[in-house]
C-alpha cells in the first residue's frame, strides 16, 4: 500500500499534500482540507514516508476546526493513531480544537541532555561499572516502580509543581530549573481535573524509566558543526561526555490521555465535531471539556518533568558512586530538556498580526529561534536547544531552534530517527544476541531488563537519524550544532 | 469455546486481532491479547479472582475503556491478569471475572509497556453464520 494523493514538491525539502485532496474517509463524511498539508522530506525521504500511508493522517488533520495555517509534518513522520507521529498543528485559540490524540498517550515524553567535564579517556576504564549502576539506580523496564511510592499528598505537588518539586525535594540543583522548558512545570496548573486513576498509576511510577523505546545513554561528542553555538550550551571539545535521558510521563500520562478521550466523546453530539478518525476526538478548546484536558494535561508534563529531573539526579549520583568526585566537580550541568509530545497556548506572528494558537506537537519539539523570551537568558541571543535522540547504535544531535522555524513551522523541529520496521518485523531481523554483539563490536555497551525490547528496539528498526537531521538543517528549521555518539546504554 | 488472538504488523504500535464465537469471547480474547504483549502469557498462573464493572457511550468505548481499566489494575496493583470471562449485558456495558497475579519480577518482567488503546483503526464485529465475531484494536506501546 503506497500513498498516491494529490501532492507537489515544494523544494528539494518540502512537499505540499493540496488541500483538495480528499481520501475516502473524509468523503464517507463529507470533510474537506481547510488548509493544505506539509511534509518535510526529500525525495528519498518521502518514497519511505508514502508507504506507511501517514500523509493521509496529516491530511485527516487538517480538516478539524480552527485549524490555522498548514498541518505540518516531521522529517521522521511515521504512521500513528490519529494524528501521525511526527505532527504539528496549531488551533486557533478562540475557535479551534483541542485532541488528546494531538499529543499522544506519552505526555511530555522528552528528553534532557546533561553535559560534564568528563572526557573519553576520564570513563573509559570504568565505562560498564558505570552503566551498571545506572542500570541499578534507575528502574526500568515493564513493572518498574520508582524508588519511591508516593502519598496523595505527594502526587497532588507533582502534579501542580513538577520538577520544581522535586528540586525542592533534593532531587538536584537549584539551577536545572531555568534549563527545562516552562522551568519545569506549568504555573498555575489544576490537579483536581486528574483523575484517581490517573495518580493511582503514576503514584509508583515517579522517577522510573519504563520500557520500549526510552533509554538512558552516555555519549561522546563526535562532531562539533557550529562550534560558538555549543560552547554557548555548554559543548567545547570532541570526545566530552554527555548524557541524555528520554523518557515521559509514565502511567499518570497515559491514563490522562485514556481520561480524556472518553470525556470529549462523550461531549461530542453536543459539540457536533465531525471526525474522519475517532483518534483525532477534539473538544473546543475554549469549552469547558477543552480546557479541563489541557489543565489535566499540564499535569501530566509536570509528571514528566519531575520524573526526569529525579533520574537525572540519580544519574548524577551514579557517576559520584563509580568516579568517586561530587558531581559540580565533574560540571554535570543540564543543558536543556525538552517535551516532544505536548500542546501549548503561544503567540505566533501569523501574516503580519500576532495570533494566539494551541500548538500540537505530537512527536515533535519546540526549535525557538533567537531572542525569544522562553529561552533561557545564557542561550537567547543563539536559540533554544533543540535535542534529537537517534537509535541506540548511532548517534544523537544536538541542534538550535531557528527564526525560520518561527515562520514556517510555528518554531518547531523533528523529535527522532522514527521507526520504520514494526516491532514483529525487528524482532525478527534482528534478535537480541546480535544486536548486543552488533553493538559491543562499535564500542557500545548495553544494559536491558528485556531481551524483547532489545530486539525490537534494534537500530535497523529505525529511520537513517542523518537524513532526518540533514532536512531538519537545510530546510531551515533547526541547525546542527553537535553530535554525540553512544557509549554506553540502559534500555527497559 | 474458541477464542484466538494474533497480531498485524503496525510501524509503531501493536494491532491486535482476536476472535471468538461470540463477541464476549472476542472481548475476553482481545484482553488476554494484550496481557500476552504485557508479559509471558504462559506465565500468568492467577490464584485470586475479582469482578468488574464497565460502562460506556458504544461498543467501541466499551471495548477501549474495558481494555483501559485492566492496564490501570496491572499498572496501579502491580498485577497481572488472565482467565478472563466477560458477559456483555449491554451494548454499553460489561461485567467481566479476572483471574490475578501479582506482578512477579521474575516470571512477568520482559513484555512491552501498553500505554493506552487507541480508537484508530478499532473494528468490532459480530458473529455472523460460519464468521466468528472480531476485534481489531490497536495498542499504543
Amino acid at each position: 500500500m503506497s500513498w498516491n494523493g494529490k501532492s507537489r514538491r515544494l523544494d528539494k525539502y518540502k512537499v505540499e499534500i493540496d488541500q483538495s485532496y480528499q481520501n475516502e474517509g473524509m468523503k464517507r463524511h463529507g470533510l474537506t482540507m481547510s488548509v493544505p498539508g506539509l511534509v518535510y522530506a526529500d525525495d528519498k525521504m518521502w518514497d519511505t514516508i508514502v508507504t506507511d500511508n501517514s500523509p493521509d493522517q496529516v491530511a485527516n488533520v487538517a480538516t478539524l476546526p480552527g485549524i490555522v495555517g498548514r498541518s505540518i509534518a516531521m522529517p521522521d513522520i511515521h504512521h500513528g493513531y490519529g494524528f501521525a507521529i511526527g505532527g504539528v498543528a496549531a488551533f486557533d485559540a478562540d475557535h479551534g480544537v483541542i485532541s488528546p490524540g494531538g499529543v499522544g498517550y506519552d505526555i511530555n515524553c522528552g528528553v534532557r541532555l546533561v553535559r560534564t567535564d568528563l572526557t573519553f579517556s576520564d570513563i573509559q576504564p570504568s565505562l560498564r561499572k558505570l552503566v551498571e549502576t545506572m542500570f541499578n539506580n534507575v528502574p526500568s523496564g515493564v513493572g518498574s516502580s520508582g524508588r519511591i511510592k508516593l502519598s496523595d499528598k505527594q502526587i497532588e505537588e507533582v502534579l501542580a509543581n513538577g520538577a520544581r518539586w522535586a528540586v525542592s525535594n533534593g532531587y538536584g540543583w537549584d539551577e536545572d530549573l531555568e534549563y527545562i522548558e516552562e522551568r519545569g512545570a506549568f504555573e498555575n496548573s489544576d490537579p483536581s481535573v486528574v483523575s484517581p486513576n490517573a495518580r493511582k498509576r503514576g503514584a509508583p511510577q515517579l522517577g522510573s524509566l519504563g520500557a520500549g523505546n526510552h533509554f538512558l545513554e552516555i555519549q561522546q561528542v563526535d562532531e562539533i558543526f557550529n562550534p560558538e553555538v555549543a560552547a554557548a550550551f555548554g559543548i567545547v571539545e570532541k570526545g566530552q561526555i554527555t548524557i541524555m535521558i528520554h523518557t515521559g510521563s509514565r502511567g499518570c500520562g497515559h491514563q490522562i490521555c485514556t481520561d480524556y478521550l472518553d470525556h470529549m466523546r462523550r461531549a461530542q453530539k453536543k459539540y457536533d465535531i465531525p471526525l474522519v478518525d475517532r483518534e483525532l476526538t477534539s473538544a473546543p478548546v475554549a469549552s469547558p471539556e477543552g480546557q479541563q484536558y489541557y489543565k489535566a494535561m499540564q499535569c501530566g508534563a509536570n509528571f514528566a518533568w519531575a520524573n526526569r529531573q529525579m533520574i537525572m539526579h540519580w544519574v548524577r549520583e551514579s557517576f559520584e558512586q563509580v568516579l568517586k568526585q561530587p558531581s559540580p566537580r565533574m560540571g554535570m550541568h543540564l543543558i536543556y530538556d525538552i517535551a516532544h509530545n505536548i500542546a501549548k497556548l503561544e503567540e505566533h506572528e501569523y501574516e503580519g498580526r500576532k495570533r494566539r494558537v494551541y500548538v500540537h506537537r505530537k512527536g515533535a519539539t519546540r526549535a525557538f529561534g533567537p531572542g525569544h523570551s522562553e529561552i533561557p537568558e545564557r542561550y537567547r541571543q543563539y536559540g533554544q536547544p533543540v535535542l534529537i535522540p537517534g537509535d541506540m547504535g548511532t548517534a544523537s544531535y544536538l541542534l538550535v531552534g531557528t527564526e525560520q522555524a518561527m515562520q514556517d513551522t510555528w518554531g518547531s523541529s523533528c523529535h527522532g530517527a522514527g521507526r520504520r520496521m514494526s516491532r514483529k518485523k525487528s524482532t525478527k531481523e534482528h534478535p537480541a544476541d546480535k544486536v548486543f554483539a552488533d553493538l559491543e563490536g562499535r564500542g557500545i555497551y548495553l544494559r536491558a531488563k528485556s531481551r524483547r525490547c532489545v530486539a525490537e528496539e534494534a537500530p535497523g528498526a529505525y529511520k537513517n537519524i542523518e537524513s532526518v537531521i540533514d532536512i531538519s538543517h537545510h530546510s531551515g528549521i533547526a541547525r546542527r550544532v553537535a553530535r554525540m555518539k553512544p557509549l554506553g546504554v540502559v534500555k527497559g | 469455546m474458541t477464542r484466538r488472538f494474533d497480531y498485524i504488523d503496525h510501524t509503531a504500535d501493536i494491532i491486535i486481532k482476536a476472535s471468538g464465537d461470540t463477541l464476549a469471547e472476542a472481548f475476553a480474547a482481545a484482553a488476554e491479547g494484550m496481557f500476552a504483549v504485557i508479559t509471558d502469557e504462559a506465565e500468568i498462573q492467577p490464584n485470586q479472582r475479582e469482578t468488574i464493572e464497565i460502562e460506556s457511550i458504544d461498543r467501541e468505548g466499551l471495548l477501549v475503556n474495558f481494555l483501559s481499566e485492566l492496564i490501570v489494575m496491572h499498572e496501579a496493583q502491580n498485577v497481572v491478569i488472565g482467565q478472563i470471562a466477560v458477559e456483555l449485558l449491554s451494548d454499553t456495558r460489561l461485567r467481566a471475572d479476572l483471574g490475578i497475579e501479582p506482578f512477579d519480577d521474575d516470571r512477568h518482567a520482559g513484555g512491552s509497556q501498553v500505554k493506552g488503546v487507541s480508537y484508530h483503526m478499532l473494528e468490532i464485529e459480530d458473529a455472523a453464520g460460519d464468521q466468528p465475531a472480531g476485534i481489531q484494536v490497536l495498542l499504543d506501546i
